[in-house]
């Protein structure tokens, strides 16, 4: 226990797993110290905004909020939407990990999604500069998912990695330390929540919130409908949008199935035209060993079978596929000298 | 499907030593399946299947693949997925890493010597570079201050003992002596012919050198060199051999050496040859250092003058004279004393070594 705090004086340096539904930050030495919602709660008092609550707490909050709160999530599918509160929220998990005692400000590591454009990246390495680091650098999602997943990325033979995550779903194909091809789709973990919501306003004419939807894919979600049967079900409450009333419904996994179908499918386009462009040595070592799930989408049942079947490739999911990109980032900071030519930056 | 699953969990706890892959097997077999069935529905290739069952690890690809292809497998069978990882964590432990060891590939240095190499051989070529050219620069000044000095030394060290330098110079100068052997017979004549050392002796040995005063009285300058070989021995012979050369380099430096083995304690004359010298300085007081040169900085004399020894000092006009010893040197112009250049121990450049300067007063 005297230990890591004793290290952690002298290297506070961290890797921010920078998520559009969950930030996690690894701070050298110590391994994975937060894992909390990207989700800000905001005070307005007498015209000036003030930070009320980060993560858990605020997540809490999120559509409860009465007119003077708001309950914001800075990132939108992988990238900063709101840049002053995301610059708040990386602030206070700093300041939350950092050892205070230390006058050296932290080396840090953000990863961004392959897809994001200069601008997003710059907005996300300027945020993360204003909110304390020393130095920033950036690293790629899928570079990061591959690493924390374990997988050979520096051998010459090709690994493919999809990394579910909130916001955006990473497709990419690594070779010798590099990224080969990579593809980057903005369907996500939310924009399942928000399949889900729509399927269920469409056909039960019920409200539901972002909370409510997640809780119904986490527990009940599927990537395919049932072999036989409607499958689990569940309760979910919102509002009626006939007569206004507050309703109590139960809905089936087949029927999430049904309304999961669009983000599935366009999660296994992405996978196919990644295919597609793969070199034919690559796509040969790619069929032997198959594809790698990573991220929090990986943990929808059913999604390795879908894409086993989509692709006629082996599928297997990684440990501990949330912290995978987290780990991953982390270990690029553990070995920033070897792993130097992963980790780029804007300026 | 529940009373088979049933069975399934019930197996391993029936037979507790079966490991990973037995557990698949009989459950594969249980469930009437055959591999290559699994192999086509889970797309996992049969090879890996195969070693998954019989625990073959190290046909398995890496870490991560092989703990997927194994989850994806238990979970086909019903099996509960992570715990079969972690029971096959545990038995692959030595077999399979994990954490795959990441190196990147590097570019290959295009081969340049390290900086570091190359910094210490400019700086060795550098300093070569300086020092050939100090030497250069220095060379001959050098080789001047130096040169001559060291006859004088060996001439010090081995004056005490008279038998050694009288070996030593035979041999340090034993092409001479054959020279002048075959020459001596003829050394007189040549003495004669030359004509040039007589007057001088005449005039400046009296004082210094009482042995050969006599000598040079009686016999001239044809019976100098003869005499003083008959006065000084061995050692003579050299001064003798010498002077002939001397004379027709007509230079003082080449015989001033030559002369300096002999007996320290005996003054001598230095530059005899040097006829109608009209300047001639003589170490008086102490042993004092001098050094003449001509006007164009070529070195005539640069040597040790013992107490007693004097120089004839060419009569040639734009000499210059630097002595170690001021209080020491005791000049004579037209055997004229002049003042003194300075106090003992005072060291004077530049003196014109002009008779009516000097008379003047330096």
């Amino acid at each position: 226990m005297m230990f890591p705090k004793l290290t952690g004086l002298f290297s506070a340096d961290m890797a921010i797993d920078l998520g559009t539904a969950n930030t996690l930050v690894y701070v050298k030495g110590r391994g994975i110290v937060l894992n909390e919602p990207s989700v800000v709660a905001i005070a307005e008092e007498k015209g000036k905004k003030k930070v009320l609550a980060v993560g858990d707490e605020a997540k809490m909050m999120l559509g409860r909020t009465p007119g003077y709160i708001s309950a914001i999530r800075p990132l939108r599918d992988g990238v900063i939407a709101d840049f002053e509160v995301a610059e708040e929220m990386i602030k206070h998990f700093i300041r939350k990990v950092h050892n205070r005692r230390s006058f050296a400000s932290p080396l840090v590591i953000v990863c961004v999604p392959s897809g994001s454009t200069a601008v997003e990246r710059r907005a996300i390495q300027e945020s993360a500069e204003s909110a304390g680091a020393r130095r920033v650098f950036l690293i790629e999602e899928p570079m990061a998912a591959a690493i924390g997943a374990g997988l050979p990325v520096t051998e010459p033979t090709g690994s493919m990695v999809v990394d579910i995550g909130g916001g955006t779903t990473e497709v990419a194909v690594l070779s010798l330390g590099g990224i080969v091809y990579s593809r980057s789709v903005r369907v996500g973990g939310d924009k399942m929540d928000e399949a889900i919501i729509a399927y269920i306003r469409r056909n039960h004419n019920l409200l539901i919130g972002e909370g409510s939807a997640e809780r119904i894919k986490k527990e009940i979600g599927s990537a395919c409908p049932p072999e036989d049967g409607e499958g689990r079900t569940m309760e979910i409450k919102g509002r009626d949008l006939m007569n206004g009333v507050p309703k109590e419904l139960i809905v089936s996994e087949r029927q999430i199935a049904e309304s999961l179908a669009e983000p599935v499918g366009a999660i296994i386009e992405a996978v196919k035209v990644a295919l597609e462009h793969t070199a034919p040595e690559l796509a040969a070592d790619i069929v032997d060993k198959g594809i790698v799930l990573t991220g929090g989408g990986a943990l929808l049942s059913n999604l390795d079978y879908v894409l086993r079947h989509a692709t006629g490739l082996p599928v297997s999911i990684a440990d501990d596929p949330l912290s995978c990109v987290a780990l991953g980032t982390g270990r690029a900071l553990e070995e920033m000298p070897k792993l130097k030519n992963v980790l780029t930056s804007m300026y | 499907m529940a009373t088979e699953q049933d069975d399934v969990i019930a197996e391993p706890k029936a037979s507790p030593p079966s490991n990973v892959g037995s557990t698949l097997k009989a459950t594969r077999e249980a469930m009437g399946k055959d591999l290559p069935e699994v192999a086509s529905q889970l797309r996992i290739r049969l090879p890996y299947l195969a070693a998954l069952e019989d625990g073959r690890h190290k046909d398995l690809p890496g870490g991560t693949y092989a703990v997927g292809f194994l989850r994806t497998y238990a979970d086909f069978l019903g099996l509960d997925g992570e715990e079969m990882v972690r029971r096959f964590k545990q038995e692959a432990a030595g077999d399979l890493t994990s954490r795959a060891e990441l190196i990147f590939p590097s570019p290959v240095s295009e081969g340049r010597i390290p900086g570091g190499a190359l910094l210490f051989l400019g700086l060795v070529l550098a300093a070569a570079a300086y020092g050939g050219w100090y030497w250069l620069n220095a060379r001959d000044t050098s080789i001047a201050e130096m040169v001559p000095p060291i006859p004088e030394r060996l001439s010090a060290v081995k004056a005490p003992a008279e038998p050694p330098p009288a070996q030593a110079e035979p041999k340090a100068e034993e092409p001479r002596p054959d020279d002048a052997k075959s020459a001596t017979g003829e050394v007189v004549p040549p003495a004669e012919d030359d004509d040039k050392p007589p007057a001088p002796a005449a005039d400046a040995r009296p004082a210094p050198v009482p042995v050969t005063a006599a000598v040079v009285e009686a016999a001239k300058p044809p019976a100098a060199p003869p005499a003083v070989e008959t006065a000084k021995a061995e050692p003579k012979p050299a001064e003798a051999d010498t002077k002939p050369e001397p004379a027709m380099a007509s230079e003082a430096p080449t015989s001033a050496p030559a002369p300096a083995p002999a007996p320290a304690a005996d003054p001598k004359v230095i530059g005899e040859d040097n006829i109608g010298a009209r300047i001639v300085l003589t170490a008086a007081g102490d042993d004092c250092w001098v050094q003449v040169r001509e006007m164009d900085g070529q070195l005539l004399l640069s040597r040790l003058l013992r107490k007693g020894d004097s120089y004839r000092v060419p009569d040639r006009p734009g000499l210059n004279l630097m002595v170690g010893n001021a209080g020491a040197l005791e000049i004579s112009v037209d055997g004229k004393p002049v003042p003194s250049l300075g106090a003992a121990g005072q060291v004077r450049r530049d003196i014109k070594l002009d008779p009516d300067k000097l008379t003047a007063g330096g």
